[in-house]
């Protein structure tokens, strides 16, 4: 891990600088009203760098034993399988139609 | 019967117990926020129609907590930073303001649920309602769990560092562990529930 030396502090206050930076670039990128696709990208890529930045200095990752990432690496794919099952479920459907009722409501209570 | 390698690596995992423990509970926190997060994406793409968010939440209110957060992540990487200097008035500067900002952000969290609740915004209004109140809930009973184990580290659980400081250092590093990965979590919900 990352000991106490005053590069160490240095780097989480830079880190701790860049978050915040890249807070505001989340709120300024939503403020700027993209197409629903690029939005959704452009949100989740910043998050994403942000949970790096986290994940590798603050929690220490960058330097810890190989058991850690790979552990984490299995829970990231067993995570996208829950991900990609649900939205195959969906896949037959087009969006907004989910729960559409698939007969006449009205007809079958007559 | 004393617990084997609490401050000792352990030589087959290279790691101690404990931090193995918390990322072993950590990958099956990915799973419980994953399944609530993959509910969120089926029900969103499967609705008819879905409520301008940030319309009905309050963006100022998720950034300041965001901020907050972020803070109080730096603040507990920097106590144990303080810990590794041997500096215990340096460690509980800063657990004291990591402490501060858990207690923050949940009293803004409570501010932005009683601003819901009076408009008569509830989690039974909308799927939309339900998932925040759920997702944002239950991110908020780990900031509590956080604070409680963060309150015992910074008063009665320091006295183990007179003796034995290092084993007191490895619980405040898994201790941050935690805590940052309850900041992690936080930062996709912002965007996921309040942005997009």
């Amino acid at each position: 891990m990352t000991r106490d030396t005053a590069g160490g502090v240095r780097a989480y206050l830079v880190v701790f600088g860049a978050l915040l930076a890249l807070t505001v670039a989340t709120v300024g990128a939503a403020s700027l009203h993209m197409a629903s696709a690029r939005a959704v990208t452009v949100g989740l890529a910043i998050a994403c760098v942000k949970a790096s930045l986290v994940a590798l200095y603050f929690m220490h990752l960058r330097h810890e034993r190989a058991l850690v990432p790979a552990m984490l690496a299995l829970t990231g794919v067993i995570f996208a399988g829950l991900i990609a099952l649900t939205l195959a479920s969906e896949a037959g459907h087009m969006p907004g139609t989910r729960f559409a009722p698939a007969f006449d409501v009205t007809e079958e209570a007559r | 019967m004393e617990i084997p390698y609490t401050a000792e690596i352990r030589p087959d995992t290279g790691l101690t117990n404990p931090k193995l423990g918390i990322w072993l509970f950590l990958a099956s926190e990915v799973m419980l926020f994953g399944s609530l997060f993959a509910s969120y994406v089926l029900l969103r793409i499967g609705a008819p129609s879905w409520p301008v968010q940030s319309a009905v939440l309050s963006v100022p209110l998720a950034t300041l907590n965001t901020v907050i957060l972020i803070a109080s992540s730096a603040t507990m990487v920097l106590a144990l930073a303080a810990l590794r200097r041997r500096s215990l008035p340096g460690y509980r500067l800063y657990m004291g303001l990591t402490i501060l900002g858990g207690l923050l952000f949940l009293v803004v969290k409570a501010v932005e649920y009683g601003d819901k609740v009076s408009a008569g915004l509830l989690p039974s209004t909308s799927n939309f309602l339900g998932m925040y109140f759920t997702l944002t809930g239950l991110h908020a009973l780990h900031v509590v769990a956080g604070l409680v184990v963060n309150l015992f580290l910074w008063l009665p659980g320091a006295a183990m560092w007179r003796t034995e400081p290092a084993r007191f250092a490895g619980r405040v590093e898994v201790a941050g562990i935690y805590w940052h990965f309850v900041d992690l979590v936080w930062i996709f919900l912002f965007p996921v529930l309040y942005l997009l």
